[in-house]
């Protein structure tokens, strides 16, 4: 019986151990708040989407493509953020790396996502924004600044997640001040 | 209870769980090496190298827009699904794949083929640029930096033979300090190479 309950402890643990490793932190912050690259690119709705039209809000910039699996997984949880995110004027605007407008769209379709979805056909923009894998994702503030980055797959609908956006665009103390 | 059976108790419990914890490791790394996969785990980081079908990553590729005879080539140069986890608390994690090393058995340390030069072969092969951003974004890249809580996958090419055993040596850095990451026996996928027939 000992040993059933000690072999039950210790796989739990292993259990707890590998959940723990894989598991994915909050966003990671950008003490330098270095200006995010502006970019014009055209959505699968045939909108053009210009990030510095955004100014003044909170936005959400996550590079993927179809075949990338972290992507495929965090797409669906970025839906349901979204959702929640515009009640809150928090945007989100999701580039695909380097496929063809027909491509993406029958994957936005397929996941019903909701959201802008902007095509970067050349892998340019993602380049320009020192991404080193997908999917990578940049929160911008207010004033246009990359605040946090996120690579991997992120649990977007989280409370977490959505407390660090709000908090991001509420004026800060020495903006008040001034 | 007296305390001699009392010692002899616990003595005989710490040896069974002993057992078991080597049984289950012994489990475990058999079914990793099932599934073709190698994963190394220190001071909460874990490296994790996938075996992938040469079948699926030719279609992989041929799906992305390269000419099949190269997606084949591409798929029979050993590539391995990579999995870089920073669950650690604290630091940065870094690594640079030209300081990597593999040993085919029997064979000499050697470096990894750098991204770039793969690239350059495709270009003078003529594959569509598209399919080259798709190679650029589905391969690990050559330096990675993450944050706690980040991770990282790509595909890596080893570039060498089908059914291969070699060893492989990845220096990490987890702030500052320098984690050796060490596989022995990885095994390059030795499924069939796909052939025009079988595709059509």
């Amino acid at each position: 019986m000992n040993l059933v309950r000690g072999a039950w402890n210790w796989l739990l643990l292993m259990g707890l151990l590998i959940a723990t490793t894989a598991a994915a932190g909050p966003l990671t912050p950008l003490p330098s708040r270095p200006q995010a690259p502006d970019f014009q690119l055209k959505g699968i709705d045939d909108e053009t989407y210009r990030l510095s039209d955004y100014r003044g809000r909170v936005v959400v910039v996550n590079f993927w493509a179809t075949w990338c699996p972290p992507c495929r997984e965090e797409m669906p949880s970025m839906q349901r953020a979204w959702e929640r995110w515009r009640q809150a004027e928090i945007e989100l605007l999701a580039v695909n790396v380097g496929e063809s407008e027909d491509e993406v769209f029958a994957f936005a379709a397929e996941y019903d996502l909701k959201f802008p979805v902007l095509l970067d056909p050349a892998g340019r923009e993602v380049r320009r924004w020192g991404a080193i894998g997908l999917p990578s994702t940049f929160v911008v503030d207010p004033e246009g600044r990359v605040a946090y980055r996120a690579t991997g797959a992120r649990d977007w609908d989280s409370d977490e997640i959505f407390r660090l956006l709000q908090a991001l665009g509420e004026p800060r103390t020495e903006d008040r001040e001034s | 209870m007296s305390p001699e059976p009392v010692n002899r108790w616990h003595a005989r419990r710490v040896t069974r769980t002993l057992w078991l914890v080597l049984l289950v490791s012994c489990l475990e790394a058999l079914a990793a090496e099932a599934a073709q996969r190698w994963v190394w785990r220190g001071d909460g980081v874990s490296l994790t190298l996938e075996a992938l079908p040469a079948r699926s990553v030719a279609a992989f590729y041929a799906a992305r827009g390269f000419p099949e005879a190269v997606a084949r080539d591409i798929a029979s140069a050993c590539v391995l699904q990579t999995e870089l986890v920073h669950g650690a608390q604290s630091g940065k994690l870094r690594t640079d794949l030209s300081q990597w090393r593999i040993r085919p058995q029997g064979g000499r340390p050697q470096g990894l083929s750098p991204k770039t030069r793969w690239m350059a072969k495709f270009e003078a092969e003529e594959v569509p640029p598209a399919a080259l951003v798709a190679f650029r974004w589905s391969t690990f890249p050559w330096r990675v930096e993450l944050a706690p809580g980040e991770q990282m996958r790509g595909m890596i090419l080893y570039g060498l033979a089908p059914g291969l055993r070699f060893d492989v040596e990845a220096p990490l850095e987890l702030g500052g300090e320098l984690l050796r990451a060490r596989f022995t026996g990885v095994r390059c996928p030795d499924d069939e190479k796909p052939t025009k027939s079988e595709e059509e």
